[in-house]
Parts: C-alpha cells; sequence; structure tokens
C-alpha cells in the first residue's frame, strides 16, 4: 500500500494514472446509475406508509452516505497532508470538496422534498438536519479557504486544519438519531444487526450508491488532473517571465556597453 | 398519487441536475487546460 502511495506521489505519474483508470470508472458508474434507476424507479415496490415517495430514498441516502464518506476521506488526506506532506493529499482534498458539498446539497434538497409529503414539513432543525447542514456550511468553508491564499501552501494547511476540525461533526451527524429524539429517523440500513429494509428496497439504493461511488472517484481522478497542468502551467508561465526578464537584462546590458 | 410523482419527479431532476452540472463544468474545465499545457509543448 506505501508503495503504492509512493508510486503516486510523483505528479506526472498519478496524472497519467489518472488519465488510463477515469474512462473504466466512468462507464462503471454510468451502467451502475441505468441499473440504480431501472430498480429505483421501476422494479421496486411503493411502500407500504410512505407509497411512491420511497423511491426518493435511492438517491437521498446514497447521498448522504457520499457526504459522509467523502468528508471522513478528506480527513484523512488532511492528516497525510500535514503529518506526512505527501504531494498528493492536498491535491485530492481540494479536488474532493466541491463533489462533497454537492452530495451534501442534494441529501439535504432530496430530503427536504421527502419530508413535505411525509412530514408534513420541508425543514425542521433537529440535531440530524441541522448537523447536515453544518457539514455543508464546512465544505463551503473549505472551498472558500483554500482558494483564498495567494500562497497555495498556507491555503491548504489551513483548509486542512479547517478539515481535521470539522470532523468533530462526523460521529455527531451519525449518533444524532440515536442521542436525541430526532423527527429523522434512526438507520436502518448501516446498524448493528443488520439492515432492516426488504432486499427489493436494497438492491436499487445498493446501485445508487455505488454510482455515486464511481462518480466520485471518476471526477476526483478528472479535476486532479486539471489541478496538475494548472500548477504545470503556472511553472512554465514564471519561467517564461525569468527567461524574459534575463533576455531584458541583457540586452540593456550590452545597449550600455 | 399524482402529487406523490411530482415530489419524486422534482428530487430525481434535481439530483441529476446537480450532478450533471458539476460533472459538465470539471469535465471542460479539464479540456480547457489540458489543450492549454499541449499548446505549451508539454
Amino acid at each position: 500500500m506505501s508503495l503504492f502511495f509512493n508510486f503516486l506521489a510523483n505528479p506526472s505519474r498519478y496524472r497519467k494514472f489518472a488519465e488510463n483508470v477515469y474512462p473504466y470508472t466512468l462507464l462503471i458508474m454510468f451502467i451502475m446509475i441505468i441499473l440504480g434507476l431501472w430498480y429505483g424507479l421501476y422494479n421496486s415496490p411503493p411502500d407500504y406508509q410512505q407509497g411512491e415517495t420511497v423511491r426518493i430514498m435511492y438517491i437521498h441516502v446514497p447521498a448522504a452516505w457520499m457526504s459522509l464518506m467523502i468528508y471522513f476521506s478528506m480527513t484523512v488526506l488532511s492528516l497525510f497532508s500535514l503529518i506526512l506532506k505527501h504531494p498528493l493529499a492536498d491535491l485530492l482534498t481540494k479536488c474532493s470538496a466541491p463533489i462533497g458539498a454537492t452530495f451534501t446539497m442534494i441529501a439535504l434538497v432530496t430530503g427536504s422534498i421527502w419530508g413535505k409529503p411525509t412530514w408534513g414539513t420541508w425543514w425542521v432543525w433537529d440535531a440530524r438536519l441541522t448537523s447536515v447542514f453544518i457539514l455543508f456550511l464546512i465544505y463551503l468553508g473549505h472551498i472558500a479557504l483554500v482558494n483564498v491564499f495567494e500562497d497555495e501552501v498556507k491555503g491548504a494547511k489551513a483548509a486542512a486544519i479547517l478539515t481535521l476540525l470539522g470532523a468533530f461533526n462526523l460521529p455527531i451527524i451519525k449518533f444524532s438519531v440515536d442521542w436525541w429524539n430526532t423527527l429523522h429517523q434512526p438507520a436502518s440500513v448501516m446498524k448493528i444487526g443488520g439492515p432492516s429494509i426488504h432486499i427489493d428496497m436494497m438492491v436499487p439504493l445498493i446501485f445508487m450508491a455505488l454510482a455515486f461511488l464511481f462518480y466520485y472517484i471518476s471526477f476526483l481522478l478528472i479535476n486532479s488532473q486539471t489541478e496538475i497542468y494548472k500548477k504545470r502551467l503556472k511553472k512554465t508561465y514564471i519561467n517564461n517571465l525569468k527567461i524574459h526578464k534575463n533576455k531584458v537584462l541583457n540586452n540593456s546590458r550590452k545597449f550600455n556597453e | 398519487m399524482s402529487s406523490h410523482f411530482m415530489y419524486v419527479f422534482s428530487a430525481y431532476l434535481f439530483s441529476f441536475l446537480a450532478l450533471m452540472i458539476l460533472g459538465l463544468k470539471i469535465y471542460l474545465t479539464f479540456h480547457s487546460y489540458k489543450k492549454k499545457n499541449i499548446n505549451n509543448n508539454f
């Protein structure tokens, strides 16, 4: 594993690896989306209480899982960045944040759309909803913080510290439904004793979760290549400026002689 | 039933639009930078 991380520490090598892998992950993502939509919208029964609105769960729940998973991976990457100073860690954290923020927004909006017919309200400030909303704000804060510094290294360091500080929110989100009396129902898939939902509803949930996971992997690989290209362009621009400056100095020296 | 359809439809539409917009933004930025890098003889 450490050999693999060392192999990817070289940006050119990583870019080539990402360029070769992302078409396959995109293909898997499209297959999973088609299967997820087929099972979610057509080949699964309506719920006996929620009716057809249960189909919203097939995007709401995987989006919520992804928002937590991406933040957790950003936390691990931030540790890598601060302790091991791995060159890829900052890059991947920066590229993960917009994708994580989008999944969190989807979880919040689809949950709200589901809440109206089921709970009779679009929004309540209960522990689960509020903590997920805070997660969304942390994602936005991370995106802003990375871009606010002129020095990229300083920005990445500040963003890594923010990510580590924000990680306290993850157990609060997960266990908020157990610790407090919330309108949001407790876990029904990831819980001790196994999932309590029917296999017909489990299948579209898993396909959609895989589709979202491969969406994350694919666009992380693409986005990180863009960052590498940006850095290279910046480097070339600075080198060209230096060459130009030297030429101008030489010419003025010749002129003076 | 029809009102339930609208809730499901709007949830799916919103989610896939959001993912599509982000995906397109990332992909188009990637292509433009790749082109710039090729033009700079990398």
